[in-house]
């Protein structure tokens, strides 16, 4: 009897072991961004808006976005509240307490997408959070369940939206000031897999127009001038951590990596120190030449102002609360680049789910097998013998669960080799 | 007829108590799993279909278990202070084939479920 309790011990500490891993590894793909703020203001509940559509087919442009962007973060940080942004098909707002999403709301497939946030990045990354915005459409069909959220079940607008935000956080601003520098556009502006979108490029939109050649979406390269936007805004707002994602359409990576060494150029020029690129939650190694410019560039810019590290600490200490990697620092890491956030989501949910499958039939097995040498000998299941039987489904479980295991581990070491 | 002299065999319900709690833990673990990762609405109606199947095994296998506890059960509610009763061959054998159906079943479900978890990954690829 006591082999018993200590046998039943062991595999309640093994699946509670293994739960614990798959909560763990499931919150490791969240951004570790730099949130310190809180908020004190009283909050009203959850607010559901209906909006009407307006102004369909206006186009996305650099200016509104980061003003608006600007303005948001303007707000919190007139409260203490540490923001950090990040720009890619939408504009993703965030501190410790706080998300807002700003961007184009639409269905790919099943799943609702704001910019090229997935329903699921933007579950990820709710995570923790008390005040959710979505300013998209219809980002009611995202399933959230925090405390505080403003969502949408209709088509909504930005000057609607940011309207709302500002009634949603409880802040009293002075939004006139900035409604006339707002050009209004629908968040909802027809991006879906029919094409015909300006919210779906929205980032290309902020560095370069487009024209169809016939054969491939092509990219004017007008990035010098929205290189000196970007580093225009960046430079006008110290203090601000920026993550410039630029993920998504292989296809416009030459157009990418130019625009980037546009960008790169006008932040090195001017007292901005430090550019690192980054995948979501994870900072990827940094390569700087001896003369101190960077010269590889993934999708992603992570930038710290100057005025930030001189406010906030050496950049030793910087670099030890977020866990910035420069390219000396990093040793052996698994080569995982090219992985966008979603695929390392993906790449994750596999081992787990083949992990927790396979364990379970392995644990299913040996407990199988333990029962069969114990059942009394005159037992039988469906007129076999018992101690057989589950002799016989022991070792099946076993094999299966080995099997699986081997196998997709074999798969993913493929994968991500290939990758 | 089927009935033996012997003291009625805790150990078996012992090992089915076991089984079943193995099996339980192992769907909670990856339904667990499963809300960590994917919190889609399309999944609704996959865990619906995954808790029915895993709630209607638990039931094949409890009632298993209660035919095979049923002489202990009535030595209980008689108020046999002993509190013994004799085997039923016939009878354990019926709790544990019914038994082993729902554990059998609980297990197909929970590989199904998983399989059908990694489709749906790989297609978002």
């Amino acid at each position: 009897m006591i082999k018993e309790k200590y046998y039943f011990m062991t595999i309640c500490l093994l699946l509670l072991s293994a739960n614990i891993f798959n909560i763990y590894m499931s919150g490791e793909t969240i951004p570790n961004n730099i949130d310190t703020g809180y908020i004190e203001n009283d909050r009203s509940n959850p607010i559901t808006s209906t909006k009407n559509e307006f102004d369909v087919f206006s186009k996305v442009e650099y200016d509104t976005c980061s003003k608006v962007a600007w303005y948001i973060v303007e707000i919190l940080s007139k409260r203490g509240i540490e923001t950090s942004i990040l720009f890619s098909k939408a504009i993703v707002i965030s501190s410790d307490s706080i998300l807002i999403v700003i961007g184009h709301g639409y269905l790919k497939g099943e799943q609702y997408y704001i910019g090229d946030f997935s329903s699921n990045m933007i579950t990820k990354l709710s995570i923790g959070k008390k005040y959710i915005a979505l300013l998209a459409c219809y980002s009611s069909l995202i399933n959230l369940k925090n405390e505080y959220m403003l969502v949408y079940d209709s088509i909504t607008t930005l000057q609607a939206s940011v309207n709302d935000l500002i009634s949603f956080l409880g802040f009293n601003c002075n939004y006139e000031a900035i409604i006339p520098s707002i050009k209004l556009f629908s968040l909802d502006s027809g991006g879906s897999d029919e094409g015909g979108s300006d919210g779906e490029n929205f980032f290309e939109f902020m560095i370069a127009s487009t024209y169809y050649d016939g054969v491939f979406l092509r990219y004017d390269l007008n990035s010098e001038n929205s290189a000196n936007q970007y580093g225009n805004f960046i430079r006008a707002h110290p203090g601000v951590i920026f993550e410039i994602n630029c993920g998504g359409d292989i296809t416009i990576a030459e157009e990418r990596t130019y625009f980037f060494g546009l960008l790169r150029r006008e932040v090195e020029t001017t007292e901005y120190h430090y550019i690192y690129c980054k995948q979501y939650g994870e900072f990827r190694k940094v390569i700087i030449e001896d003369n101190g410019y960077i010269i590889g560039f993934e999708n992603h810019l992570f930038i710290v102002t100057y005025n930030f590290i001189a406010d906030k600490g050496t950049v030793d200490e910087i670099r030890d609360v977020n866990n910035i990697k420069f390219e000396k620092d990093v040793d052996e890491e698994p080569d995982t680049d090219g992985m966008s956030n979603e695929e390392a989501i993906i790449a994750a949910a596999l081992i787990g789910a083949t992990a927790t499958i396979a364990s379970a039939c392995i644990i299913g097995g040996i407990t199988a097998l333990v029962a069969g040498a114990k059942v009394a000998s005159y037992v039988t299941i469906l007129g076999l013998s018992a101690s057989t039987v589950l002799t016989v489904v022991g070792i099946g479980l076993i094999v299966l669960g080995v099997v699986v295991l081997t196998y997709f581990f074999i798969e993913l070491i493929q994968y991500l080799s290939d990758g | 007829m089927n009935e033996t002299n012997t003291n009625f065999d805790v150990k078996n319900l012992q090992i089915q108590s076991f089984l079943s709690i193995i099996v339980i833990f192992g769907s909670l673990l990856l339904a667990s799993f499963m809300d960590n990762i994917l919190i889609e609405i399309s999944w609704t109606i996959k865990y619906v279909i995954y808790v029915l199947i895993l709630v209607i095994s638990i039931i094949i296998m409890v009632s298993g278990m209660l035919i095979e506890a049923y002489p202990l059960i009535k030595a209980i509610f008689q108020k046999d202070k002993s509190r013994k009763s004799k085997i039923d061959k016939k009878r354990t054998n019926i709790a544990w084939s019914i038994f082993f159906i729902g554990f059998i079943l609980s297990f197909v479900n929970l590989i199904f479920f998983g399989i059908l978890f990694s489709i749906n990954v790989l297609q978002t690829l």
